[in-house]
């Protein structure tokens, strides 16, 4: 409801009983009410408007979680089949003892995916020994190379858009992952890979 | 009480019910005087309590638009298949064409009007009843006052090839004939669109059943997801009348869905159109490809039309 306080207002103190109601009911649409994470509490005085701490202040962690750091990124702790992936050789969480590694990214204008990558034989299955690794795909390109008996299976898990000098990141991977590939008919290879 | 003097209670009643209304700055929330109107300014601690706020992919962020009219909504980007879904939104060049705007620049969409139907037809939830929303009467029953209730479905949707099958007789034979939907064949033209429908329903589609016995439906040319209702709530009837051209006194409220990101896989039974390979042109990964499109734009009608395949929409699932 809006209120015009304008038309509330009066000339001669004769007009005032007219009013009465219009203002009892302005004052009653002026109440507050209580949004997401906001507490009221009305008292003599006034209504306290509280937002909550708790809300405030909690922090949503999840796998795959990609944080800009200086000229790169680092990527929280997640699997794919139970594997951690890795940049540079290293745990993307780094192990035990040591910081997480960075995976190097070109911040200019434009997009970029960090993907993971999980090299597999012509069968289908994780190559021993080569493991999954992050890596940042400026554009994106088949994966796929019929001239040889590899494939690369990729998966987004976040997109960095820069413009005039400006980078957002935009998660799109929030849980750990499962794989599985098939090959059609036609030849084709198809990846999938899904929330675990 | 018209046209008789205000005694003292009345007026002090009323002192007390504004006084009541005056907020008062609490927990991370700031209240000072407007010094130009004297009005409230209440003021939240952003930094702090934005901190760490989590919005989920396909968030929907409806609002009122004192300046359009009319409601509109944002939806906190999600991505199918690794690439953001897009709206259509008038051209802030003239205000009138119609372009597509991916979720990523948080574009404004518009819900016309007609969008909007009452809720109560379709089963009103308990939320709402408990909010004073009744069920629609029943035939005979007279409607009680109850708070008026409408809702707009928001829908994820990709195109997809649909490949239709007619039947001819000409000079005594048979011949069949197939069309195909009006799709471009670049994926990066058939990414995922946001839509809003006043009331969506999943397609109906041919089952085998059907398709054995010629019993066909047309193909649904899009494969839809609900990701969630608006609803707006009107006041209580014993606050003040209102119809819907009062839009702006209602709540809005909204039920999600959906709230991860999204891989989709196309109908992959059909493998190529008439002989004809169609090669898709992407610059995808292979991943992605396979994931929605090589499948979707490989398609192969080459059976008879008594032999069409069943329907066979395309999946959605959380990655």
């Amino acid at each position: 409801m809006s209120i015009s306080f304008e038309e509330l207002k009066v000339r001669t103190r004769a007009e005032i009983p007219a009013k009465f109601n219009m203002l009892v009911d302005a004052a009653r649409a002026l109440s507050a009410r209580r949004g997401v994470g906001v507490r009221l509490h009305e008292t003599p005085g006034g209504t306290i408007v509280s937002v909550d701490s708790g809300l405030a202040t909690a922090v949503f962690t999840h796998p795959f979680q990609v944080t800009k750091t200086g000229d790169g990124v680092q990527v929280r702790f997640g699997v794919v089949d139970g594997i951690e992936p890795t940049i540079g050789g290293k745990p993307i969480s780094g192990g035990a003892d040591s910081e997480a590694p960075v995976l190097d990214m070109d911040f200019s204008d434009g997009r970029q995916y960090v993907v993971l990558e999980v090299p597999l034989d012509k069968d289908l299955k994780l190559i021993d020994g080569r493991g999954i690794a992050v890596a940042a795909v400026k554009a994106l390109k088949s994966d796929y190379d019929s001239g040889s008996e590899e494939y690369v299976a990729r998966h987004p898990i976040c997109m960095i858009e820069t413009k005039a000098g400006v980078s957002r990141l935009f998660q799109i991977e929030y849980f750990n992952l499962a794989r599985t590939s098939r090959r059609k008919e036609s030849g084709t290879v198809q990846h999938f890979f899904y929330a675990q | 009480m018209h046209n008789k003097p205000v005694d003292v209670d009345q007026w002090n009643a009323l002192v007390d019910s504004l006084a009541r209304c005056r907020l008062v700055g609490g927990l991370n929330v700031t209240a000072a005087t407007d010094g130009r109107t004297g009005g409230q300014v209440i003021s939240c601690d952003l930094a702090t309590a934005q901190a760490g706020r989590f919005n989920h992919p396909w968030k929907i962020a409806p609002r009122w638009s004192e300046s359009l009219r009319s409601y509109t909504f944002k939806v906190y980007p999600g991505f199918v298949n690794g690439l953001p879904a897009r709206a259509t939104v008038p051209d802030p060049a003239d205000g009138e064409s119609r372009v597509k705007v991916e979720l990523t620049e948080f574009p404004e969409i518009i819900i016309p009007d007609s969008r909007w139907t009452e809720a109560a037809q379709y089963g009103v939830l308990q939320y709402f009843k408990d909010l004073g929303v009744a069920d629609a009467p029943k035939d005979g029953e007279d409607s009680a006052p109850t708070r008026l209730l409408y809702r707009c479905d928001v829908v994820l949707s990709i195109p997809k090839m649909v490949i239709n099958g007619e039947l001819n007789v000409e000079d005594g034979e048979v011949k069949y004939s197939y069309t195909t939907g009006n799709q471009t064949l670049d994926v990066r033209e058939n990414r995922a669109n946001i839509v809003t429908y006043a009331k969506w329903s999943p397609p109906e589609i041919t089952s085998a059943a059907m398709a054995a016995f010629g019993e066909l439906v047309e193909e649904p040319s899009t494969d839809e997801l609900l990701l969630g209702t608006i609803y707006l709530l009107g006041p209580s009837p014993e606050e003040v009348a209102v119809d819907a051209s009062q839009w702006d006194s209602f709540s809005v409220h909204v039920a999600h869905s959906v709230f991860w990101n999204l891989g989709y896989v196309a109908d992959t039974q059909l493998l190529s159109y008439q002989g004809t390979t169609i090669t898709p042109r992407t610059n995808l990964t292979s991943a992605l490809d396979a994931l929605g499109e090589i499948g979707r734009l490989t398609s192969l009608m080459s059976t008879p039309f008594g032999d069409k395949p069943p329907s066979n929409p395309g999946h959605y699932w959380t990655v």
